[in-house]
């Protein structure tokens, strides 16, 4: 028969000793360490309730007003604005489109609304918007449209709006411009514009094709270039034609079809020798031309009445046809 | 749950010197001695601590020493304990299998366990080891009982006790260091562990750690710890014969016995004379050499002989088949395992520590203060398999000592 175990005590063990010392009892080594220990638990202590105090903000924060938390920190006022344009834009520009208050913070500053704010305008083509924390600086970099042609908008009863188009068919009320320059550029024409919910317009397409043609033009036969007063894309949309009206001939058909790097070069340079092809043999001015049927080239002058095939092939083997005998 | 790396501290308070090991406990299974402190002792006579702050000044100059090695402070230490106030007894006893198929459960093991050790002691005595010895399940051993059939189980404890002032004190030593005792061991059970491998454990083998103040000696039988003790010689002894013996100071008596001193008589040649200095000083004057060998060889058998005593009929030496192993400071005197051989009847040898131990303390000074460490790393990588164990350190400690 087994005897309870309960009943049995056990003798005092060493581990029943009591460990603490009298501090007077230690050695001055035992003393310090005594201290450091004791200053380390108290640290560990008001680091935990730091952490836990810090916790609970964050906590009762977050349940009351979780808008607090995405708040930035206080921080110095917005000291100056660094502006770089590669165009025509200046600062007062900057200034009014961004119409930052006085004593700004450059931490709360919304970088991402600015920048909408400057994009609204149309001419900046692409912002960068960057703070500069060393000297609280705000730096702003724009590239900007360049424009293409020019537009003459009315709207209701309001007085007439000139808008400029850029290459990528954005309609936008150029700024800062020379008046010069802006009268080198032919007017468009055919195009109907439609407004965009944010008081714009959207993009005009086929943009691209008479970018190309203007540039090409300007390159290659700048006096004949200097006289297009207006660029229609009346046609575009349903033959590929662009069709430009110059002082000098009254309509020129290109097409806009083919790649426009190698074709547009071709066709100013035919229109280039027919012009001067006329002019040689003192022929009356051209009252319409045609370069969208392919080889052929239709000439129309002014005195004449029938529209036949002058050219065919290379320029080169082009002859006079019955019909236009001042050729 | 073990950090990944722990820092334990071992110190012994020895009657000749202090000693303290910082060692780095990786994951529980990896030991690296990154401190050593090491100073002369004060205040500590036999083992006992007779001056507290003499005690505590040397023991905390070891201890910041050893702080400063390993460049980093100790949170705990093992404490290495040894005295002549130490004594030990075995109390047995054994319970019926209550279950009715006699398959024993551990129930039954916790309750012979507790019987076992529920000896009572006198005032001011306290524990510092339960040992427990194999199980015997109707007369046969068996180191694990849980499971098996049979009908009487019987369970028996070595328990080692000593003066709780004594002890008390040691721990104040440490304590007023700011420092926790994690663990009081036994000196004889450190320096056993480390000298000797389990199989030698389990053969049988028994180890004397000869200090300066104390000899302790530890039995092994079948894997366990079968009897310690501690026997009050050690070195200070001879270097005191031969002071009285020759008419010397201390500390010429001292350097004589460390350079001519030997456990067995070597000089056939009576004539033979050595020089107490060497060095043609004024008052350098020769001695026989055989007079030296004759006084520390009588010292060192009445020793050796005291712990025979002691051990009484615990030791057989058909069953110490691997003898006896010397460690410790006094274990350096030349001859002593011969003595020891002669003494006990068995084969003696000096204890080599592992082979992972650096040579800077390969010296068997060093085996106690490296068993506590040993210990601490042994006590770590297990852990109690069955509910019945607690999986305190002591714990710990017994299934180290009883593992084969």
């Amino acid at each position: 028969m087994s005897l309870p175990a309960t009943n049995s005590p056990l003798s005092r063990s060493w581990k029943d000793i009591r460990q603490g010392v009298n501090p007077r009892a230690m050695s001055k080594e035992g003393r310090r360490r005594r201290i450091f220990a004791a200053l380390k638990f108290v640290t560990v202590c008001l680091l935990v309730v730091g952490a836990v105090w810090a916790g609970l903000g964050v906590y009762l924060t977050y349940e009351n007003n979780p808008a607090q938390l995405k708040d930035a920190g206080p921080s110095v006022p917005l000291k100056q604005v660094v502006f770089a344009a590669d165009g025509v834009l200046d600062r007062a520009w900057l200034d009014q489109t961004l119409a930052l208050p006085k004593n700004a913070s450059l931490m709360k500053l919304d970088l991402a609304a600015l920048e909408s704010r400057l994009l609204a305008s149309g001419q900046a083509q692409a912002v960068v918007l960057r703070r500069r924390f060393a000297d609280n600086t705000l730096v702003v970099t724009v590239q900007e449209r360049t424009p293409v042609a020019r537009l003459m908008v009315q709207v209701g009863a309001t007085s007439p709006r000139l808008l400029l188009v850029a290459r990528d068919g954005v309609v936008y009320e150029g700024t800062g411009y020379a008046r010069m320059a802006l009268d080198l550029l032919p007017w468009l024409d055919g195009v109907p514009l439609r407004r965009t919910q944010r008081h714009g317009f959207e993009p005009i397409a086929g943009m691209d094709r008479i970018a190309a043609l203007l540039t090409a033009a300007q390159g290659l036969v700048p006096d004949l270039c200097a006289g297009w007063q207006v660029v229609s894309l009346a046609r575009f949309a349903s033959d590929q034609e662009i069709v430009v009206h110059s002082r000098e001939i009254p309509e020129i058909i290109f097409d806009a079809r083919a790649d426009v790097r190698e074709d547009f070069p071709r066709q100013l340079a035919r229109l280039n020798h027919i012009v001067e092809f006329l002019h040689t043999r003192g022929a009356p001015p051209m009252q319409r031309v045609n370069f969208a049927l392919g080889s052929q080239v239709p000439v129309e002058l002014q005195d004449s009445a029938s529209t036949a095939p002058a050219l065919s092939g290379h320029p080169k083997s082009a002859s006079p046809t019955k019909q236009r005998r001042d050729f | 749950m073990i950090s990944k790396t722990r820092l334990i501290g071992a110190v012994e308070i020895g009657t000749s010197k202090v000693t303290v090991l910082v060692g780095e406990l990786t994951r529980g299974r990896t030991l690296n001695i990154i401190g050593l402190g090491s100073c002369q002792s004060r205040g500590v006579i036999k083992g006992s601590v007779v001056d507290y702050k003499e005690a505590s000044a040397c023991t905390h100059s070891a201890l910041r020493s050893a702080e400063e090695g390993a460049g980093a402070p100790v949170a705990a230490v093992y404490l290495a304990q040894t005295g002549a106030h130490l004594e030990g007894f075995y109390n047995e006893t054994a319970v019926n299998v209550n279950a009715a198929d006699n398959c024993v459960s551990a129930a039954d093991i916790d309750t012979a366990c507790r019987l076992a050790m529920a000896k009572e002691l006198p005032e001011g005595r306290a524990v510092v080891h339960h040992i427990r010895r194999p199980f015997r399940l109707d007369g046969r051993l068996v180191p694990d009982p849980e499971h098996l059939v049979g009908r009487r189980l019987e369970a028996g404890y070595w328990t080692v006790h000593g003066s709780e002032a004594k002890i008390g004190d040691h721990i104040h030593v440490i304590t007023g260091f700011n420092l926790r005792v994690d663990e009081l061991i036994l000196s004889s059970l450190a320096s056993g562990t480390m000298v000797t491998v389990p199989e030698e454990r389990q053969n049988g083998v028994l180890v004397l750690d000869i200090g300066c103040g104390t000899t302790d000696y530890v039995l092994y039988h079948d894997g366990v710890a079968y009897q310690t003790g501690v026997v009050a010689v050690g070195g200070d002894h001879f270097t005191n014969d031969l002071s009285l013996g020759l008419r010397l100071t201390r500390g010429q008596a001292e350097t004589l016995k460390l350079r001519y001193g030997s456990a067995t008589l070597r000089s056939k040649d009576k004539q033979e004379k050595v020089w107490l200095n060497g060095d043609f000083s004024i008052g350098d004057r020769q001695f026989p050499r055989q007079s030296v060998e004759q006084i520390t060889a009588a010292r060192a058998r009445e020793l050796l002989e005291a712990v025979r005593k002691k051990l009484g009929p615990a030791f057989v030496p058909e069953q110490t088949p691997v003898g006896v192993i010397l460690t410790g400071g006094g274990a350096k005197l030349p001859g002593i395992d011969e003595a020891a051989s002669k003494v006990f009847g068995v084969p003696g040898r000096l204890g080599e520590p592992a082979s992972w131990v650096s040579d800077e303390l390969r010296d068997p000074g060093f085996s106690t203060a490296l068993g506590l460490l040993y210990f601490g790393l042994n006590s770590q990588a297990e852990r109690p398999p069955g509910g019945r164990r607690s999986g305190s350190i002591f714990q710990s400690l017994k299934r180290i000592l009883a593992s084969p």
